[in-house]
């Protein structure tokens, strides 16, 4: 069996180890568009702030290729995917054939048009090892930096500037900053957090005039002012890399669309991690859950089906979990305010803040901020869908405990059937 | 010895029996003084900074309680949401250890995790089972035997 993944990092190479251990024998092949190893995407932002050394990064031994016989080749791209020939083009000429194909290419960063942004040297985007790199280089401790998207990527972004940095300002076209995860009252104490630590967030506004011919000297907002800007980072949003999928034929919606065990709509062709779109398993809509721990398990589930081994993706929901100078953040699972039928209860004490989406008498989301202590007990109400009642009819607002599970239940998850 | 289905050998866990635990907290007391530099309880609770954690969690009251710690699942929630590779578990002893080395306190970990057993700080912290000691330091000194260090699949 020739087995090809295109793409090296959570998703791709979940599924390599997940290859190998069902197939000691087929060949496996990653394509990787960047020139470092494997690395942790998440951690950039560690890195951007001096907290983690590329080598702490990487995110296998340097022997795990050869143990695991796995041909990886660097700075290659897949320029196209002949579905009927079950061949990849790459570039540089070389064409791979496959067995089974896995796109794990995930998403790259979309920069919208803005008038006289034109290619400036001082402006950059926030998404690989090679984009903080640049940023590390470039930032000077006199400069003001701006940051224009004010989601996971952009604040990330953000936070990592301000050591670097004089000042750091965000810019949000939403009314509030990290709007995908957060309500109005977790994002201000997530901005009253920042601002301690000299991060402006300027929300329902954002750059409608980029001023300055080769780098970016100041830019004019759309509310009219204008403001210093020495260090550009562009972060509103990104795409997820559906090109190939969708020149060879997949289904696309915003990603590509994925079966239960990974599978595109072209037959030995499977997607997993921010390329791809399944289903939620909370609300059975698909979307894409751009998240580590999504990545690993997709990647885990295509590897086992594209061995023929037996997969296992039960499906997903989103957890995640975050901080900005020490205010941890969990979420997790639906937490839209405006969706139908739901019960939602919320409580803030000084820094600590918890919300709760509960639905059908079972918990389907949190907001957990400040305080996350034990958060995962949360989480398995959301995975298991365990009826609230069974927990003796108790708000989620008290010490998430497990001696709250009924005893048979509790025994099961513990003692037995945790796998 | 427990063989599972897969013909592996199964690891030793520690169990909490209910009925047996008095809610004295003793456990997390030896489990915090185990884990930290001094390895003496007073200095432990009074001095040591960064202050030791306990990796144990007594849950319930006087009437009725249960300590908890990791259970080294089979596959781990922790280990697969982990960003950093940090969160390892052992392929021989089934141990799960965090790497203090590799984390980065991202706490991905702690929400993941079906029984909220990891403890936020500058990394996460996790029951090691006290590894290269006999028997964990909850277990030995359980004043009423409510914590017992067995093979999976003997403890009742």
């Amino acid at each position: 069996m020739n087995y090809v993944i295109i793409g090296n990092s959570a998703a791709g190479l979940s599924a390599a180890e997940a290859i190998r251990r069902n197939d000691a024998e087929g060949s496996i092949t990653i394509v990787s568009d960047e020139k470092y190893e494997a690395y942790s995407r998440p951690l950039i932002s560690y890195y951007l702030k001096n907290q983690v050394t590329q080598e702490q990064m990487l995110l296998c031994a340097p022997e795990w290729c050869r143990e695991q016989r796995v041909t990886l080749l660097r700075e290659t791209s897949a320029e196209k995917i002949d579905p009927k020939a079950k061949k990849v083009r790459l570039s540089g000429g070389k064409t791979l054939s496959y067995d089974k194909l896995l796109l794990a290419n995930g998403s790259v960063p979309f920069v919208p048009p803005v008038e006289g942004l034109n290619g400036q040297s001082n402006v950059f985007t926030f998404m690989d090892l090679k984009s903080s790199e640049a940023i590390r280089a470039f930032a000077k401790p006199e400069m003001n930096a701006v940051v224009i998207g004010g989601g996971l990527i952009g604040m990330k972004a953000a936070e990592g500037l301000s050591k670097l940095c004089a000042s750091v300002t965000v810019l949000e076209l939403a009314p509030r900053i990290l709007p995908t995860i957060l309500d109005d009252e977790g994002s201000r104490l997530v901005e009253q957090k920042l601002e301690q630590h000299s991060i402006r967030c300027l929300t329902g506004d954002t750059a409608a005039k980029v001023n300055g011919e080769k780098t970016v000297e100041s830019l004019t907002l759309k509310s009219g002012s204008t403001i210093a800007c020495d260090l550009l980072v562009m972060a509103v949003g990104v795409r997820p890399n559906t090109a190939l999928a969708k020149a060879a034929g997949c289904e696309i919606d915003r990603g590509v669309l994925i079966g239960e065990q990974a599978e595109t709509s072209v037959p030995d062709i499977y997607a997993a991690g921010d390329v791809a779109q399944g289903k939620d398993v909370l609300d059975g809509k698909r979307k894409i859950l751009a998240l580590w721990p999504m990545a690993v398990m997709q990647g885990k589930t295509a590897g086992c089906a594209m061995a023929g081994a037996q997969a296992s993706y039960r499906g997903a929901f989103a957890v995640n979990a975050i901080d900005f100078f020490g205010l941890r953040i969990s979420t997790c699972g639906i937490t839209g305010t405006e969706e139908d039928g739901f019960t939602v209860l919320k409580k803030q004490e000084g820094e600590t803040y918890r919300k709760f989406f509960c639905k059908d008498g079972c918990l389907k989301g949190y907001i957990l901020i400040g305080d996350i202590s034990r958060a995962g007990i949360y989480t398995t109400l959301v995975r298991e869908q365990i009826p609230l009642e069974q927990l003796g009819g108790t708000e989620p607002f008290d010490l998430p405990e497990m001696i709250r599970f009924p005893a048979q239940l509790r025994d099961e998850l513990l003692n037995g059937g945790v796998s | 010895m427990i063989r599972n289905r897969k013909g592996e050998q199964n690891m030793k866990k520690v169990y909490a029996i209910e009925k047996l635990c008095l809610n004295c907290r003793l456990c997390e007391v030896y489990c915090k003084t185990a884990h930290s530099k001094s390895k003496d309880v007073v200095k432990a609770y009074k001095f040591e900074q960064p202050a030791p954690v306990a990796r144990i969690f007594v849950e319930g009251d006087n009437r009725r309680s249960f300590a908890l710690q990791c259970r080294h699942c089979a596959k781990p929630k922790c280990v697969e949401a982990c960003i950093t590779g940090a969160m390892q578990k052992d392929p021989v002893t089934g141990v799960v250890s965090n790497d203090p080395e590799r984390c980065v306190g991202c706490m991905t970990c702690l929400a993941v995790c079906p029984f909220g057993v990891l403890r936020e700080g500058a990394i996460a912290y996790k029951c090691d089972l006290c590894q290269g000691e006999e028997e964990p330091a909850c277990v030995k000194n359980c004043p009423n035997h409510a914590l017992i260090y067995v093979e999976e699949g003997t403890q009742k």
